[in-house]
């Protein structure tokens, strides 16, 4: 009912979609599925018509349809529910469902508010929820404004309705909920194509499945008729037990200098508990939003938690903050240079000696001659490119500038360091040097916490790798067991 | 010296240059210290601004606090009867705590540097007519006219007194544990933090020296005029921040130097002194400081390109 021929995408520098060719059926619930940048976004909203394809015909019940905006698409009966819900938070239910629509308009022009309210009503009454469509959106929970942003969807007669990940931000019950309501649109006749990262929730409600790789189409199949570990084997590429780890030599020793005990913050991370050792390299990966990232930042006092403890050096922390990370020598590389690593418009040899510029300094006054020879130092030690030490660090590659952040908190001499991502955007060439660097640090004697969703970056730097899954531990291998295909099945959630 | 100094340093001449050829008076040296002396208070303002401009902040309330610290001078001297010195420090703290007030909400309570310092601005403005109900006050005190029109060999003590605190700013700024944190937190305030440096405390202290050289100002005010006037200040903040600018300060923060706004401050007392020297109304003065401010940041920007 809905065919997709041969569509093709392309952004500058990378072909997003790439000839992708399948059906989807009245009435049934299509789950699309792919690895981070497989393209299924891009296709959606192609479909949708927030993007316009380059090639390719999309044909809704044999009527070949060219969509220039989503409005255009919601004519055709082509509803989208994005991620992050595409609602006015200060315009009540109502308003919102037919917001941009004019049917409700008199001659006047002016809006039929009664006739509009009941027809909101009776759209939200086959959900079989009680919702007050008079007041702004944003006074209501996640999951109603989720039902909202549905019936928006299907205000229009829709024949086909997207959800992006859309029990992302639902617990266990309102997640059946939503299911239930997906399937009664779909038994009304309604198409239903279904984004998401877990594959349960697949098996729990969708009728079939397509999977795409690197923007390609690679199979559709009936969900009965295809297995977990099949799916991430066409996700990832990975089929065999391929690669094994590069054995390290670890490094590690039994003085724990990390010891984090049932830490959680709200539904991000839930009583995460793992200890990091003198002269070893912990790795932590998982999907997106899995709440890695925001582990990291919470050793470093930059995310809160709201349970649980941290104890660093064997001082238990109560608080939290920068301050006194920087004291218990935790160094944080962050997965944002640019906003939270680097002060782009400063000097190599500034930023180099930020972090002991207080400590040389003396009665207030700068130690400058130490400064140049320190930084000079760290410039040549690990060999960052520089046209000289007064170069702005904005003009500098990513890969050097990553080493300019390294070498600050080399210079202050930190013990435990948490890297996030620390080679992403960085060309294949430095981001080795910058995994040497990383096992360097391991034997020389600190303790090093790499968070990356790059299963060979974890492969290549780690000693063990603790992976998570929806913010929960949800499986710890050692180096022995660090598998590429192992491990992203674990990711994933199949093991 | 940065490159964009020689610009200016260019511009001035060319400046200096046309003067000399339209009157035979501008180059005189007693005209020339003149111009300085008339310079003098704008760049003690501007050295001020630039500190606060490099943490990417601005500062709008120095007209007022600088009009305050006057009165307080003004009235420690008059009604109290104190003596010179500790009026003298009366009149620098009330400039310092204000500013210190200012960085205070800026940093702790994370308020707009803008909006803080406009409100600030018309608390200290009304603090001064309060304390005056409006009027102003002869002072009379010798030590005080003698700072104020006095010379030391020949050369006006008020110059004496900016260049002194921009021999202190200029160390600040480069020589300092205090003004390196200012630059790097102007490139990159969040950077600056997790890299361990309370940078809270740069900014509070950064807003009270802005702080106590709109109080050296007020100061200033008193000893040139003979009295303390509570209107004293009124768009000092602009000229003060049209200095930095023209200085090649950048309003974002974290680039800029104290020497370019010395320059800014001549080229401007430049302008002044040439059309009151040429004769020309004072009306003009306004327009062609507009086009001047503007000019020179048309200038770094083909200058970027």
């Amino acid at each position: 009912m809905l065919k997709l021929e041969h569509i093709c995408k392309s952004f500058p520098g990378v072909k997003a979609v790439d000839d992708v060719t399948f059906e989807i059926k009245k009435g049934e619930i299509h789950a699309l599925l792919g690895h981070n940048g497989a393209g299924k976004s891009t296709l959606v909203k192609i479909i949708s018509g927030a993007y316009q394809k380059d090639a390719g015909t999309v044909t809704l019940d044999d009527e070949v349809i060219t969509l220039t905006s989503p409005q255009h698409g919601l004519e055709k009966g082509i509803g989208m529910v994005y991620q992050e819900l595409d609602l006015i938070p200060d315009l009540n239910g109502s308003e919102n469902i037919f917001l941009g629509q004019r049917r409700f308009r008199n001659r006047m022009g002016f809006v039929d508010a009664k006739a509009r309210d009941l027809e909101a009503e009776s759209l939200i009454r086959q959900f079989g929820v009680e919702i007050d469509l008079q007041i702004p959106v944003k006074k209501l929970g996640v999951s109603r404004q989720q039902l909202i942003a549905i019936a928006k969807a299907i205000s229009r007669q829709a024949k086909v309705v997207i959800f992006d990940e859309p029990t992302a931000a639902l617990n266990n019950v309102e997640a059946e909920r939503l299911f239930g309501i997906m399937r009664k649109l779909a038994d009304a006749g309604v198409s239903l194509i279904l984004i998401t990262h877990r594959l349960d929730e697949v098996f729990l409600i969708a009728d079939r499945v397509t999977l795409m790789r690197d923007g390609k189409w690679v199979v559709t199949k009936e969900t009965g008729q295809i297995s977990m570990k099949e799916i991430v084997g066409a996700l990832t590429g990975v089929t065999e037990e391929e690669q094994v780890r590069t054995a390290n030599q670890s490094s590690r020793t039994e003085e724990k200098l990390v010891s984090c005990k049932n830490i959680s913050f709200g539904t991000v991370f839930q009583d995460v508990s793992f200890d990091l050792y003198r002269g070893e390299v912990l790795g932590i990966t998982g999907l997106i939003g899995c709440g890695a990232t925001e582990i990291a930042k919470a050793l470093f006092g930059v995310c809160k938690i709201d349970r649980g403890e941290i104890i660093l050096l064997k001082d238990k922390i109560e608080r939290m903050t920068p301050e006194a990370a920087v004291r218990h020598k935790v160094a944080y590389i962050s997965e944002d240079r640019k906003i939270e690593g680097l002060n782009l418009i400063g000097s190599v040899k500034d930023n180099i000696t930020l972090t002991m510029i207080g400590e040389w300094a003396k009665a207030g006054f700068l130690n400058r001659k130490k400064e140049m020879v320190k930084a000079e130092e760290m410039v040549r030690k690990l060999d960052i490119r520089v046209a000289g030490l007064e170069q702005a660090a904005g003009t500098l590659s990513g890969g050097n500038q990553q080493k300019i952040i390294l070498a600050k908190w080399l210079l202050k001499q930190a013990e435990i360091f948490i890297l996030c991502e620390p080679t992403r955007g960085i060309d294949i060439g430095t981001k080795r040097e910058i995994h040497k660097i990383i096992r360097k640090l391991a034997q020389d004697g600190c303790a090093v916490l790499v968070v990356s969703s790059e299963v060979e970056e974890i492969i290549d730097t780690c000693d063990r790798v603790m992976i998570l899954y929806d913010g929960k531990t949800r499986g710890e291998l050692s180096s022995e067991e660090c598998v590429k295909k192992r491990m992203l099945d674990v990711m994933y959630g199949v093991e | 010296m940065k490159p964009r100094n020689f610009l200016l340093i260019g511009f001035i001449a060319l400046l200096w240059i046309i003067l000399t050829v339209l009157s035979p008076h501008f180059i005189k040296i007693s005209n020339l210290l003149l111009l300085l002396q008339q310079s003098s208070i704008v760049m003690v303002a501007g050295i001020g601004m630039t500190f606060v401009i490099l943490t990417g902040g601005i500062d709008l309330s120095i007209g007022s606090v600088a009009a305050l610290s006057s009165v307080t001078l003004g009235i420690a001297i008059t009604k109290w009867e104190w003596g010179v010195l500790p009026a003298l420090l009366a009149g620098m703290l009330t400039g310092a705590v204000f500013g210190m007030f200012n960085g205070v909400l800026i940093s702790y309570f994370k308020l707009q540097p803008m909006v803080c310092t406009l409100g600030v601005m018309s608390i200290a403005r009304g603090l001064t007519y309060i304390f005056t109900s409006g009027r102003s006050m002869f002072v009379t005190d010798r030590l005080l006219i003698r700072i104020g029109n006095g010379r030391i060999g020949g050369i006006p003590i008020i110059v004496f007194i900016a260049v002194v605190l921009f021999g202190i700013g200029y160390m600040i700024l480069n020589y300092t544990y205090f003004g390196r944190s200012i630059y790097a937190l102007g490139g990159n305030e969040e950077a600056t933090r997790l890299s361990g440096i309370d940078t809270r405390k740069v900014k509070t202290l950064t807003y009270a020296f802005c702080g106590f050289c709109a109080g050296v100002v007020g100061i200033l005010y008193v000893c040139t005029l003979g009295a303390s006037e509570p209107t004293v200040g009124q768009g000092l903040e602009l000229n003060a921040t049209a200095v930095t600018a023209i200085g090649g300060t950048s309003l974002l923060g974290g680039i800029g130097s104290l020497v370019g706004t010395v320059f800014g401050a001549v080229l401007i007392g430049t302008i002044n002194n040439g059309l009151s020297i040429l004769n020309i109304v004072s009306y003009y003065q306004q327009l062609l400081l507009g086009v001047v401010i503007i000019l020179a940041v048309l200038l770094e920007r083909f200058k970027k390109k």
